[in-house]
């Protein structure tokens, strides 16, 4: 069998740069990229599942709202509207560079190009942003009708009380 | 120098005194032996047109200071030749056969310095018909007959991407802690942070393994097919690189 040689000219032509080989994924940004996904997938469903109703519902004042948290809750909500939908093309588009990476990377087995580390880093930001006003607005929410509800048990302990006094005097 | 005669075959002689044996990698032209001795070079016939691309090769380095060597005569091998050296071993291959070469799709990895040097040497017009890479090997690990294998002469992950990789993996780290805590309030994400202690500590070590990186040399040749010894063509061989990995 013929030895095959490779002049020095063939051999420059087809080199590769060592400090530009693709790298494998460190750990954490491995991680990063799962929290980045799984983020970007509960944001998207939460808006695909979510009433459509939802963006026309105010609370009304002399129902389970009392005082000013009807405005604090309207305000909210106007707010969500208005965010909602950027937040979600944000998210669609976080979602297509995060599929881009898994599909790259092999699902993060095979090591990658510099520019796909700094695309995972980056890729981590809106997502992270996402959950954090998601989040903040949702605790709002949820400590609103808290308080609401503390209210209505004081309300009701103090109406219950009145009751159980004015029964037992008038006994 | 060179002694020739008006009647071939022409007769190369090669001067005791070589720079590598000087230079920086005196172990490793000892240990390749590549140097012919003038008696042992004298016995071998070359062909005139061999005789002008060296005298040509020398010529061209020493007017653009490039650091081509000549080094010696010596067959133009097949598969790997091992040679002892003081602390580690080397392995000689023609870089077609070389696994890295292979496994990276024909395409050697090199870094862009050397690469740089190289095409200085393309460009002052020179170029050499076959190329040989000898590798630094651990002491011992390869036998005589034996090929060089992959998990032999595998680089590391370069320095400089490794070091960016692991800011932008602690960056990225740091950020969903924080979009934790963020949550949790004063509460840390005690997963995330155990996590990330050991991420650091695994890619410290993982760093620290890859650290001591085996230095390959490159080789070029000018092989003479008319002289044949042990079956293979007769070479002349010159240093063109070498360098050590994550330097």
């Amino acid at each position: 069998m013929a030895v095959e040689y490779l002049s020095l000219s063939q051999l420059l032509r087809g080199a590769r740069v060592y400090e530009r080989l693709p790298q494998p994924l460190q750990q954490a940004l491995k991680r990063s990229v799962w929290y980045t996904l799984i983020t970007e997938l509960a944001a998207l469903s939460l808006f695909i599942f979510l009433p459509r109703d939802i963006w026309w519902v105010r609370v009304q004042p002399g129902g389970f709202f009392l005082g000013p948290t009807v405005d604090i809750t309207n305000t909210l909500l106007d707010a969500a509207v208005v965010v909602l939908p950027y937040l979600m093309v944000i998210n669609l588009f976080n979602l297509f560079l995060t599929l881009t990476i898994l599909t790259v990377s092999l699902l993060l087995i095979q090591p990658v190009h510099e520019p796909f580390h700094w695309l995972a880093t980056l890729n981590a930001l809106p997502a992270g942003l996402n959950i954090v006003v998601t989040s903040i607005t949702i605790g709002f929410f949820a400590l609103i009708i808290i308080i609401n509800l503390i209210i209505w048990a004081i309300i009701i302990s103090f109406i219950l009380g009145v009751i159980a006094a004015l029964l037992s005097s008038s006994r | 120098m060179y002694k020739t005669n008006s009647r071939r075959p022409v007769f190369v002689e090669v001067s005791e005194c070589q720079m590598l044996a000087q230079g920086r990698y005196p172990e490793m032209v000892h240990a390749l032996s590549l140097r012919s001795t003038p008696h042992e070079l004298a016995s071998l016939p070359v062909q005139a047109i061999i005789l002008q691309k060296h005298e040509r090769t020398l010529a061209t380095a020493q007017k653009h200071d490039l650091p081509v060597v000549f080094v010696g005569s010596a067959p133009a091998i097949t598969g790997t030749k091992v040679f002892r050296g003081v602390s580690t071993d080397w392995g000689l291959v023609n870089i077609a056969e070389d696994p890295h070469f292979i496994a990276e799709g024909n395409r050697a990895v090199i870094p862009q310095q050397v690469l740089h040097e190289l095409k200085s040497i393309q460009r002052a017009g020179l170029d050499f018909e076959a190329v040989y890479v000898a590798h630094e090997i651990e002491k011992n690990r390869l036998a005589p007959g034996q090929m060089l294998t992959l998990d032999m002469i595998a680089p590391p992950s370069s320095k400089g991407a490794t070091s960016r990789s692991m800011q932008m993996s602690q960056a990225a780290e740091s950020f969903w802690t924080g979009v934790g805590r963020l949550l949790l309030g004063s509460l840390r994400l005690g997963i995330g942070v155990v996590s990330t202690a050991a991420a650091v500590g695994a890619a410290s070590v993982s760093f620290g393994a890859t650290a001591y990186a085996y230095d390959p040399i490159l080789f070029g040749l000018h092989i003479d097919r008319t002289v044949v010894i042990e079956g293979r063509p007769l070479a002349l061989w010159y240093y063109l690189a070498s360098w050590t990995w994550n330097e």
